[in-house]
């Protein structure tokens, strides 16, 4: 009954949160982690002290150097902005944390800093010192609280069993020992085949290395069903299989012909475009035995289907499953656009969108966002870089769609484009969109329709004027880029 | 692209193994020293359908090294790679037929160029046999064939670079690979070395189907195919130095049958070749270029040469198998009175009057042949005449030999030189061509000294113009595939190059 009662609570306040979602305004720029983060930055580096595990000089030293990296790399990936600090969404987030830490508190002593990485790919890490990212990707593919609850369980596991830290300690050993050095001497010495030597040295210890991490990732994962199990998580082995299909985005289908979501968006739209001209060998029917892919055996994780058989006997029958609130989603799936835009990844970006549209989503960001997908792919086009913003993908990791779509984004004239970026300014949807919404269409403009030719420094003063205009507004971000060109 | 289950919650391994291969940087850098990449574009019926990158891994005997190619397809993306082990390589012609690449190679321990040392060691140690190897590669991936021939390299000292006083030894084949697909057949291939030069025919499963010894030992050859027809372009050392141009025309259909065109007009004057292509719309092979005044064949060099009318007009000539099938186009300005062209082929109807210095020529969709020149004008000052290279031009000639300016567009302007001034070295203009096939368009890229032009022919438009050096960005462009061109800008500040693959 009471189980129940927690349902209905979830269902209503995910309808509630769906009423809300599209009125919702995304993050600030001071959210970005670069300010956001800027304090914790400066801790980690004061927190993360390298303890004295080795006797050895060189060990110790190797193993600091190690430690020193790992610093360095999230405080670049901080100042990079890699993450965001949006507190709906790290709210959601860390409240499976807090509630598997308040469920756990023999193993868990310890407050984790959880991060928001704006990576699309369906993924979480930690690297050690109870710092825990989950990337927007995995919000977005996570269908229930539980699944995304199954990854930060797994990825907390990982953090309490040190396999991060142990993992540096076994590496700073086996680079400083004799049997390493002595190899790589043999390398330097022989006269011949000296890469596949490496080859075989890096091979080696990979496969050392993945035994053991595949060890790990097996501990890792029968830790976390503990975790949940403790925190009244539900636990479906299922996910992993589920998680299976975390690389299928963009083999999904769309539900409509092309043709449909650009006239329904005024844009110019021709078959011919959609249809390769090429005689090039992308269109050809290769299958190279490709040798570079890993083994099963070196891969660090066991495959998903694997996984599942390894963990099913703990699934519970007709366990109660929370979606995962729409206006999380929302937000997540929103800031996950609005970075592959600023990152310049059109093609993505637009799929993205259209299968939102598939969804039934009538909220104008999006229609603003396929408006700057525009404007973003004529100004690309005229700094001779549509091909980058294309971003073309072989046709065997995409669906039809995906394919027809980047081939028409790749052969649509440049006047369409011009044309395209005309119709979408003079769109109805701008009157229910923000002051910094409407006045990113304005910089677009002084970016493509205003100028025959690209004045770096007049573009420069434009996005000046947009950021002193739109203080803490999260398009600043965009702005920003276009100062440092 | 990742597999779903490396990709889930992999960056933990990322980052361990990126610290890992920090740890070994000196090892990496004396095995990275000892691999060397080059790039090749697979080309089929003179488009570009793909790239190939052909790396040198490392030695693995006194004879031999691991090769790897990866084929890339026209948008840059790997689709594959082919590892083996062969004695030193030198990859020299790419091409693609029926889905089997065809790659040519001289296959020697002294091919390329070694130091003293590196000769000495191979003298001492290699089996010193050259050859000249063509693969054969299906886009599974497989080594499906390979033909070999016994070759003899010519040699010649090369001095260290910078202060070094170091030999270096270079030994190359007299006469490079070329190879060009036959349609539905198959490959040709020429190639030449001191004692011999072959032509050979080999089916796309590389079976050789015949060789053809050629007499005729020139200093150079160029190779054409279309349809079933292959042609041999050859250039004699004879006077008039811009002509000498003899053509050696062969079917697959007839083992037997040489045809020999010598590039002459009636008059007997030779011609100067400027272009040795296919036409877009017939797929058939066709030379153009200028009929050389035969009182004027030795002055070509400076300014007040070409002033002084060393051509005597312009011709184009669409080949065939037999002697009836080809068809020559001549025109002649001393004597058809051309509107805006005067007898000494200056070009008086523009604003400034000019000089073509013709460059190169193709043919449009309409069998239009179009000569494409840098614009040297000419002014008088005082009675002394001054030059300067300015405008691109672009001069027709319909079937009947019907000549016309068609249009010029402003370029890069040099400066006024004296009559004395070397066109070469004066001329910075560098033209080459793009088709879209399927809008049946000709566009013609001026790469200039400070900038470079894209020009629309159909439209008679100048599409864009793009500065080579854009800050500490330094743009250059080349061919890339049908209706695109590769857009490489290096940044100095970033010491990274950005490639681009735009459509025009």
């Amino acid at each position: 009954m009471a189980r129940a009662k927690i349902l209905l609570f979830n269902i209503l306040l995910s309808l509630l949160q769906t009423a809300n979602a599209q009125n919702q305004s995304l993050y600030n720029y001071q959210d970005l982690s670069h300010l956001y983060y800027q304090a914790q930055k400066d801790s980690l580096k004061k927190a993360w002290v390298c303890p004295d595990a080795f006797k050895e000089r060189d060990t110790q030293k190797k193993l600091r150097e190690f430690w020193d990296q790992r610093t360095d790399n999230i405080t670049a990936a901080i100042i990079n902005d890699d993450y965001v600090h949006d507190q709906d969404v790290y709210n959601y987030v860390a409240g499976i944390v807090r509630q598997i830490a308040a469920a756990n508190p023999q193993l868990i002593t310890f407050n984790d800093l959880v991060l928001l990485d704006r990576s699309p790919s369906v993924n979480a890490y930690t690297v050690g010192g109870h710092v825990l990212a989950v990337n927007l990707g995995l919000i977005v593919f996570s269908r229930t609280r539980e699944e995304l609850a199954l990854a930060i369980a797994h990825e907390m596991s990982h953090d309490i069993l040190r396999h991060f830290e142990n993992g540096m300690q076994e590496r700073a050993a086996w680079l400083t020992s004799d049997e390493y050095k002595n190899s790589l001497k043999d390398v330097l010495n022989s006269r011949y085949d000296r890469l596949t030597k490496l080859h075989h040295i890096l091979e080696n210890y990979t496969f050392s290395r993945s035994r053991h991490q595949r060890y790990h990732e097996s501990e890792a994962d029968s830790l976390a069903v503990i975790l949940l199990k403790k925190s009244n998580i539900a636990f479906d082995a299922r996910y992993f299989l589920h998680l299976d299909s975390a690389d299928d985005d963009y083999l999904q289908r769309l539900q409509q012909p092309l043709r449909t979501y650009f006239t329904a968006c005024q844009l110019p739209y021709e078959d011919g475009w959609t249809t390769r001209r090429s005689h090039g060998l992308s269109t050809r029917n290769y299958n190279f035995s490709d040798s570079t892919t890993l083994e099963d055996s070196v891969k660090t994780h066991p495959d998903c289907v694997e996984r599942y058989q390894q963990v099913r006997r703990w699934t519970l029958a007709n366990q109660p499953s929370t979606p995962i609130p729409t206006a999380i989603r929302e937000k997540a799936n929103k800031m996950l656009i609005w970075n592959l835009y600023t990152s310049g990844a059109l093609t993505p970006c637009l799929y993205r969108i259209l299968l939102e549209k598939d969804r039934g989503i009538k909220d104008p960001w999006y229609d603003f966002m396929i408006s700057n997908i525009f404007y973003g792919l004529y100004y690309a086009d005229r700094e001779l870089n549509r091909f980058n913003a294309i971003g073309i993908i072989p046709k065997e990791y995409i669906s039809r769609d995906y394919y027809a779509l980047q081939t028409l984004l790749e052969q649509i004239p440049r006047e369409s484009l011009r044309q395209s970026c005309e119709t979408f300014g003079k769109e109805a949807f701008w009157a229910s969109l923000t002051g910094p919404e409407r006045n990113l269409k304005d910089l677009l403009n002084v970016m493509t329709l205003n100028t025959d030719e690209i004045n770096q420094k007049q573009l420069a003063k434009a996005a000046h004027e947009f950021t002193a205009d739109n203080a803490g507004s999260m398009y600043c971000e965009f702005a920003d880029n276009l100062q440092k060109k | 692209m990742k597999t779903p289950t490396n990709r889930l919650f992999c960056p933990l391994l990322l980052i361990l193994f990126t610290t890992a291969v920090r740890a070994q940087t000196k090892v990496f850098k004396e095995v990275g020293e000892d691999i060397a990449t080059e790039i090749k574009a697979i080309t089929q019926d003179n488009a570009l359908v793909g790239y190939l990158a052909f790396t040198r891994l490392e030695k693995t005997d006194v004879d031999s090294f691991n090769y790897r190619v990866t084929v890339m397809d026209e948008n840059l993306n790997d689709i594959g790679t082919v590892n083996f082990r062969s004695r030193n390589l030198q990859l020299q012609a790419v091409s693609f037929e029926q889905d089997v690449l065809c790659l040519g190679y001289v296959e020697s321990p002294m091919a390329g160029v070694l130091t003293g040392k590196e000769a000495r060691q191979a003298y001492r140690h290699s089996n010193m046999e050259s050859q000249l190897l063509i693969q054969f590669i299906s886009l599974s991936g497989k080594i499906i064939n390979k033909f070999t021939s016994p070759v003899n390299l010519s040699t010649s000292a090369v001095t260290g670079t910078g202060s070094s006083w170091t030999y270096h030894m270079a030994s190359y084949l007299k006469h490079d690979i070329q190879i060009k697909n036959i349609p539905g057949s198959g490959f040709a291939a020429f190639y030449g070395d001191e004692t011999k030069r072959e032509l050979l025919l080999l089916d796309a499963g590389g079976k050789l189907i015949r060789r053809r010894k050629i007499v005729a030992d020139v200093p150079s050859y160029l190779l054409e195919t279309s349809g079933s027809n292959i042609y041999l372009l050859t250039k004699m050392h004879i006077n008039p130095l811009e002509g000498g141009f003899r053509l050696y025309t062969y079917t697959t259909t007839d083992s037997v049958k040489e045809l020999v065109t010598d590039l002459k007009d009636k008059q007997g004057n030779w011609f100067k070749v400027l272009s040795f292509d296919n036409d877009p719309s017939t797929g058939k092979t066709f030379i153009a270029g200028c009929i050389i005044n035969p009182d004027r064949q030795r002055d070509f060099i400076t300014a007040h040469d070409l002033a002084k009318n060393p051509y005597l007009g312009l011709f184009s000539m669409t080949l065939g198998a037999t002697q009836a099938d080809m068809k020559t186009t001549y025109t002649y300005w001393a004597n058809a009175s051309i509107p805006g062209i005067t007898e000494d082929g200056l070009f008086t109807s523009t604003e400034n009057e000019f000089f073509a210095r013709y460059a190169t020529a193709f043919r449009d969709f309409s069998g239009m042949t179009v000569f494409v020149a840098s614009a040297l004008v000419q002014k008088r000052l005082l009675g002394a005449a001054k030059y300067k290279f300015a405008d691109a031009a672009f001069v027709t000639q319909d079937s009947k030999g019907q000549l016309k300016l068609d249009n010029h567009i402003p370029c890069d302007e040099s400066s006024y030189f004296g009559p004395a001034g070397q066109l070469d070295q004066l001329d910075h203009k560098d033209f080459y061509k793009v088709v879209n096939q399927d809008t049946k368009t000709n566009f013609i890229i001026v790469d200039d000294a400070t900038n470079i032009y894209i020009y629309n022919f159909n439209s008679k438009k100048l599409m864009r113009t793009i500065s080579h050096k854009d800050g500490r960005t330094i743009v250059r462009v080349f061919p890339a595939k049908e209706g695109h061109i590769l857009v490489s800008e290096f940044n100095g500040k970033e010491k990274q190059t950005r490639f681009s693959i735009e459509a025009l």
